[in-house]
C-alpha cells in the first residue's frame, strides 16, 4: 500500500468527523456531538474539515499517477469507505461516552437516527435491542 | 460529422490550453481541482453529509435514496467507461497536438472522461433530490471536468461524453431502485432500526 493511502486516510477521517459534526449540529442530533453546544459544534466540525484538506493538499495538489505510488479508482474508493466507516465509528464510540447519562425508566427510543436527538448511541441502541428481546419473548409466549 | 466535431474539440482544448503558463496561480488552482482527489472527496463528504443532515424522518429517507443512487450512478457509470475502453481508443490530446500539459500523463484512453462520468455521476444523483445542494455538485464536476482540459489531458468531448454518460447511467439506477421496492426502503428500514439511518 503506497505511503498516499496513509495520507489519504488521515485526510478522509478528519474530513468525515467534520462532516458528521456539521450534519449532526444542523439536524439537532445531540447524541452526536462532541460538545454542548449545536454552533460550537459547527464550528469544530468546519475545523476538522479545514484540517483533513489541509493536511493532504498542503504539499501540492497529490498528481502522481497509480503507476508511481497514486491511488487508483478502486483504492480510493475502499480507503474511503474504511477512512468514513473509522470516522463515524470514532464519533458513535465517543459520543456515547461523553454524553452518556442515566436515561428514564419508561424511554423508548424512536426509530432511526431521529432517537439520537434525546441520548447517545449506544444507551439508544442497548435500550432498543432491550426492548426488541422483551417484545420477542412476550410474542414467543403467546 | 465527426471530423467537424473533432475540429471543435482541437480548437477548443488549444484555445484553453492556451491560457496555461499565463498566470501560475491559475494553473496551480487547476492543477488542484484536476487532482484525482480534491472533488471525488467533496462530493463524497457531501453524500455522507446528506445521509444524515435532514431534519424530518420523510426528507431524511428520501435523502438517503438520493445517496444510494448517486453511489450506484458513479459506481455504473465508472464501470460503463471501463468497458467503454476495450471498444473505443482515443488518444490523449497531448499525444496528437503541443499542449502544455499541466498533470501527469495518463495512460488509458482519452474518451470518455472517466473523472467526468464519475463526478457527474455523483452530482446528477443529488440533483434530482435536492437542487440547491445538486447545483453545487454539478458545479464541482464541471469544474472538474474544465480543469481536465485546461491542464491538457481531455478533450472537451472526453468530458461531454463522460458527464452525458453518467447522466444516463444515473438515471436507469434511479429507475431499476424504483422498480426494486420495497428493497431500497426495506434496507433503509433494517439500518434505522440500528440507528444508523
Amino acid at each position: 500500500m503506497p505511503a498516499l493511502a496513509g495520507d489519504y486516510f488521515v485526510f478522509v477521517f478528519l474530513a468525515s468527523l467534520g462532516v458528521v459534526q456539521i450534519a449532526a449540529a444542523y439536524a439537532g442530533l445531540r447524541g452526536l456531538l462532541f460538545l454542548r453546544g449545536r454552533c460550537s459544534s459547527a464550528l469544530l466540525g468546519v475545523g476538522l474539515l479545514a484540517l483533513g484538506f489541509t493536511w493532504f493538499f498542503a504539499p501540492g495538489p497529490r498528481l502522481i499517477p497509480d503507476t508511481q505510488g497514486g491511488l487508483n479508482g478502486n483504492v480510493q474508493a475502499l480507503v474511503f469507505t474504511l477512512a468514513a466507516g473509522s470516522a463515524l465509528l470514532f464519533t458513535l464510540l465517543v459520543t456515547s461516552v461523553v454524553n452518556a447519562r442515566p436515561l428514564p425508566p419508561h424511554f423508548t427510543p424512536s426509530e432511526g437516527l431521529e432517537a439520537l436527538r434525546e441520548a447517545p448511541y449506544l444507551q439508544t441502541l442497548g435500550r432498543s435491542l432491550a426492548l426488541w428481546w422483551r417484545g420477542s419473548k412476550t410474542w414467543t409466549r403467546t | 460529422m465527426v471530423e467537424r466535431v473533432q475540429n471543435l474539440d482541437a480548437h477548443l482544448i488549444l484555445w484553453l490550453n492556451g491560457w496555461a503558463g499565463r498566470w501560475p496561480w491559475v494553473d496551480r488552482l487547476a492543477q488542484y481541482l484536476a487532482s484525482d482527489y480534491l472533488v471525488p472527496v467533496s462530493l463524497a463528504l457531501i453524500l455522507l453529509g446528506l445521509w444524515i443532515a435532514p431534519r424530518e424522518r420523510a426528507s431524511r429517507e428520501r435523502h438517503q435514496k438520493a445517496v444510494l443512487r448517486s453511489l450506484l450512478g458513479a459506481g455504473g457509470s465508472s464501470l460503463a467507461v471501463l468497458i467503454l475502453n476495450q471498444y473505443l481508443y482515443r488518444p490523449r490530446p497531448f499525444h496528437i497536438y503541443e499542449v502544455r500539459l499541466l498533470f501527469y500523463p495518463p495512460t488509458d484512453p482519452s474518451f470518455p472522461s472517466n473523472a467526468a462520468a464519475v463526478g457527474f455521476g455523483m452530482a446528477f444523483g443529488i440533483a434530482l433530490t435536492n437542487r440547491p445542494l445538486g447545483a453545487l455538485a454539478l458545479a464541482l464536476a464541471s469544474l472538474w471536468g474544465l480543469a481536465r482540459v485546461y491542464t491538457g489531458v481531455h478533450y472537451p468531448s472526453d468530458v461531454l461524453g463522460g458527464a452525458l454518460l453518467a447522466i444516463t447511467i444515473t438515471s436507469l439506477m434511479a429507475l431499476a431502485l424504483r422498480l426494486a421496492e420495497p428493497l431500497p426502503s426495506l434496507l433503509l428500514r433494517a439500518a434505522r432500526i440500528l440507528h444508523l439511518a
